[in-house]
């Protein structure tokens, strides 16, 4: 019978020799060894004086800076039904060190989220338009999946941190996300029901806003990350070209038409400063980053964590509940300095511990590599100027503690108008290559729209880098400049998203 | 093009080939366009050129990646190739180090792999990775209280998805699965679609935690998300079409079977298969299922196997060559020493007409008290033998009340079993009536 036949023919088949070597799948009991952990995977930082037309014209004392961090970075808007939002397990911190001794833990703000599933019959998240109700509020019933979060202020930590003062902010209130840019027929007013979701507390003048907003980092990644292939050979552009912040000479933006997840803290310059009044030249400058970490979890439930002699490391100090498991402050320290095998204990550690770590500042291998593809030299080691610019605030001396990679903003310089706002911050120059700084921009906190891989390439590479205006050739976002908070564009929506791709 | 010499032979291909021409497969049209794994590969062989010992070890990676998604073998001995050309060039090159840990968990060399776990560990205490690889290594050991302190220690470290799958499976075998099911949707929450195969993995043993205790609507639900995850994943297709066998749609599980096997020929999806056949009356082609399996395994055992266990259990479940079932037990229980290798060697004793051996087996298969209702079928039928009726009827409740879907062959066989055990029983209440 047939099964026979089917025999003879895998004989023959085993006779010819196709029977190599092992057979057939393994099994995979194994657990796999990877971990994107998008949700508290931080992508940018921001902080700011505010650039809206009302905080520019405010008197100094009056002024509020702006507080962001991106997270579930390169959404492809497209990819529905997947509904992009922030992981209730994860813990989102803003930290603020504001009397310069390195430790961002003198005013904190921490973001707790928790989803609910109203309507779990439903068949997808998100339903609405058409013969629906489309989703114009925040609390529609076509939104099933609500996700929601409390604010907490932290400060006056003492006895090591373990006791501080802790409030909920917005009355104790939890405040709605804003949800992914599912598309027109959905959400057919997007951005009226983004701007829901910008909530002011009455207390404290805060605002926030949590939610999807457009990814305005513009990097050519494909060139920079193949050894900082550009697109174009050294040099790559004229001054006339770089002072242009209207159009990218070459090159391509890979985040084109991606979305991110966004929390934004705005806050009363006062309430952060240390003495609680208007900055000065004195207590203006104040050092931030932000962290992600995961709740502390056991083997056996309710059982005591295994090894109670010594925490893993001693640079680990972490809270009590939460196991820190990424922080962010200046932009690409973690991709261009932090060696690869040493990125997770980089994002384990307090960003005071950093003087455990200078080498890698010192040595600068981004530098290293900026000099052997392009012939172009750069600085001699060791490079002070980059651990002073990263890890120290302006008046310190190279040789002294404390060291902490913080974004370090000086709120005493005053917001640039957003129609004067120069891509290349301090840096900025006309078409003559004459310098036309505009002081509030990067390296002098970071704002969203500022071009860090030119301004860093040209820190890394120095002088000769700086004089020949190197840079990938993108540093403009399409969406353009977001004058008002949350300060980041509307999300790409899902239906008529698109990437440029070269040349476009 | 790689530029080096690595086995360029692809045996578990050569296998698939090899029963498309004998007509046993279908032929299966590929997949359109690279998967992740793909561009991870070809991405790190562009490096190779610069011949530094990390574009070695990112090529060994993207092998592994490619196994796990592809479950073809032959990627492990290239990542192995790969991490030997990176520690020629620097013998103490730690990342080279660490992944070869993981390797020679693929190639189930679990005592080298432990090794391996030890000695990159010693080099970087502080590297989640390498507890990882040592939890991985003890459970298949059979060390279970040095994998949970591994386990811990990862936790401790770096919870995410790796850890959090780790330490899900501990509490599974620990006889927690409410605990594991919390564990591993935290890690699906915690998992990416820009590394869908660590996503939909995650996903199917969600899956698997909830038909174990007989919920098939979320099992399928679970496995449904990790198809979208991953399309074509075959381990999701082949629980997929378990959960639907259970259900009694017997003609989608063999579908869905069918689909998992063109995608990868394990010799446990084709004897679901034939299991499917059986249960709707069609004898002759349940055969045909079987005697693939019995092919794959002549196969395998003449190029030396990774799956001993499954062709063990297959042969004493089906009452084939049971011999060799007892044989390939064995021969793994040298290789491990975790509860499901007693289990296969328990059940393998038990078909061969040795009830006492086999209950020790099946005692130190349910030693940490896991809750799984094959493994207190097996032990439930060996006390039978052994002549211990009460307490096989006790195993044999405790498996239809985990999950009276356990096995389409085998809950059949165990509803008889204990309703001809408490037969008797039933009996004797009645005459004091």
């Amino acid at each position: 019978m047939h099964t026979r036949r089917r025999y003879t023919l895998a004989a023959a088949g085993l006779a010819l020799g196709l029977w190599a070597v092992p057979a057939g799948a393994a099994s995979h009991r194994e657990a796999p060894l990877m971990t994107l952990d998008p949700g508290a995977d931080i992508t940018d930082v921001y902080a700011f004086v505010s650039y809206d037309a009302d905080n520019v014209a405010r008197p100094l004392a009056e002024r509020r800076v702006t507080l962001i961090m991106n997270a579930v970075p390169g959404q492809e808007p497209g990819s529905g039904p997947n509904y992009f939002a922030f992981d209730d397990n994860v813990l989102y911190v803003l930290h603020v060190d504001n009397n310069r001794d390195g430790v961002a833990e003198d005013v904190s703000y921490e973001f707790e989220f928790n989803t609910q599933v109203e309507n779990p019959d439903q068949f997808l998240a998100t339903l609405g338009g058409g013969p629906l109700p489309p989703i114009d509020t925040l609390d529609a019933a076509g939104l099933s999946r609500k996700q929601r979060y409390t604010v907490t202020e932290v400060r006056n930590c003492r006895k090591g941190g373990r006791k501080c003062d802790r409030t909920v902010l917005f009355g104790g209130k939890a405040l709605l996300t804003v949800p992914s840019n599912i598309g027109p027929r959905t959400m057919p007013q997007y951005e009226a029901l983004a701007a829901q979701g910008i909530y002011t507390d009455p207390d404290t003048n805060i605002r926030v806003f949590a939610g999807q907003r457009a990814e305005t980092f513009a990097i050519d990644l494909g060139a920079v990350f193949d050894t900082l292939n550009l697109r174009r050979p050294l040099p790559a552009q004229s001054a006339a070209e770089d002072a242009d912040d209207t159009k990218n000479p070459f090159g391509f933006n890979n985040f084109s038409g991606f979305n991110v997840n966004t929390i934004a803290l705005e806050v009363p310059i006062t309430r952060l400063t240390k003495d609680g009044k208007a900055p000065t030249a004195e207590t203006g400058t104040i050092g931030m980053y932000a962290s992600t970490s995961r709740q502390k979890e056991t083997v056996r439930r309710g059982a005591p964590a295994i090894n109670p002699k010594k925490p893993p490391r001693e640079l680990l100090r972490g809270e009590k509940r939460f196991v820190q498991v990424s922080r962010m402050a200046n932009p690409l320290v973690n991709e261009l300095i932090i060696p690869i095998g040493n990125k997770d204990l980089w994002n384990a550690t307090e960003p005071e511990d950093e003087g455990l770590l200078l080498r890698f500042y010192q040595n600068l291998q981004v530098a290293d590599a900026l000099q052997a593809v392009s012939g172009v030299p750069v600085p001699p080691k060791p490079r002070d100027d980059i651990v002073h610019l990263l890890t120290q605030y302006a008046d310190q001396k190279v040789s002294d503690p404390p060291f902490a990679e913080l974004l370090r903003l000086d709120t005493t310089v005053d917001p640039t108008p957003v129609d004067k706002i120069r891509r290349l911050g301090p840096f900025a120059h006309d078409a003559d290559g004459k310098a036309t700084p505009d002081m509030a921009g990067f390296p002098n906190g970071r704002r969203p729209n500022d071009d860090v891989t030119d301004l860093v390439v040209r820190v890394a590479g120095g002088k000769n880098y700086i004089e020949n205006f190197v840079g990938d050739g993108v540093g403009i976002q399409e969406k353009g400049i977001t004058p008002a908070f949350p300060f980041l564009p509307t999300p790409y929506d899902g239906r008529d998203r698109k990437h440029l791709d070269p040349g476009e | 093009m790689t530029l080096f010499s690595i086995p360029t032979s692809r045996p578990g291909r050569a296998l698939a080939a090899t029963l498309v021409l004998a007509g046993l497969l279908p032929a299966r049209a590929r997949s359109a366009g690279p998967s992740p794994a793909d561009r991870a590969i070809a991405a790190a062989e562009q490096k190779l050129a610069g011949n530094r010992p990390d574009a070695y070890v990112e090529l060994a990676t993207a092998f592994m990646r490619k196994s796990r998604e592809s479950a073809d073998p032959s990627y492990y001995a290239r990542a192995a190739a790969a991490l030997d050309r990176a520690l020629a060039l620097d013998s103490d090159d730690y990342d080279a180090l660490r992944t070869r840990a993981w390797v020679l968990l693929g190639q189930h060399d679990f005592r080298a792999a432990l090794a391996a776990a030890e000695r990159a560990r010693g080099l970087r205490p502080e590297d989640w990775w390498n507890y990882g690889t040592l939890a991985d290594a003890c459970v298949e050991l059979g060390d279970y209280e040095r994998a949970e302190v591994a386990a811990q220690r990862m936790l401790d470290l770096r919870p995410g998805l790796p850890a959090y799958t780790r330490a899900a499976f501990l509490r599974t075998v620990f006889g927690d699965r409410p605990g594991a099911i919390e564990l591993l949707a935290r890690a699906a929450r915690a998992g990416s679609p820009r590394d869908p195969e660590s996503l939909a993995w995650t996903l199917v043993y969600l899956g698997h935690e909830y038909f174990a205790t007989g919920k098939l609507a979320a099992a399928a639900a679970a496995y449904t998300r990790a198809l979208a995850v991953l399309p074509d994943h075959y381990l999701a297709l082949g629980s997929l079409a378990r959960v639907r066998a259970a259900e009694g749609r017997l003609d989608e599980a063999a579908a869905l079977y069918r689909q998992a096997v063109a995608r990868v020929p394990s010799p446990d999806l084709v004897s679901a298969l034939g299991d499917v056949h059986a249960a709707a009356g069609q004898a002759d082609e349940a055969e045909h299922e079987y005697a693939l399996v019995d092919y794959m395994g002549q196969v395998a055992e003449a190029t030396g196997t990774t799956y001993g266990r499954q062709l063990a259990l297959f042969y004493a479940d089906h009452d084939r060559r049971l011999p060799d079932a007892l044989r390939l037990a064995e021969q793994e229980a040298t290789m491990r020493g975790d509860i499901y290798t007693d289990d296969a060697l328990a059940w393998a004793l038990y078909k061969n007409g040795r009830p006492a051996p086999a209950a020790r087996a099946a005692h130190r298969a349910l030693r940490l008290g896991t809750e799984d209702a094959l493994l207190e079928y097996h032990a439930g039928l060996i006390a039978a033998a052994a002549h211990h009726p009460r307490r096989a009827a006790r195993h044999l409740r405790r498996a239809l009340g985990l999950n009276p879907y356990f096995d389409l062959r085998q809950a059949p066989i165990a509803r008889a079993r204990l309703a001809a055990l408490d037969a008797p029983a039933r009996i004797v209440l009645g005459g004091k009536e």
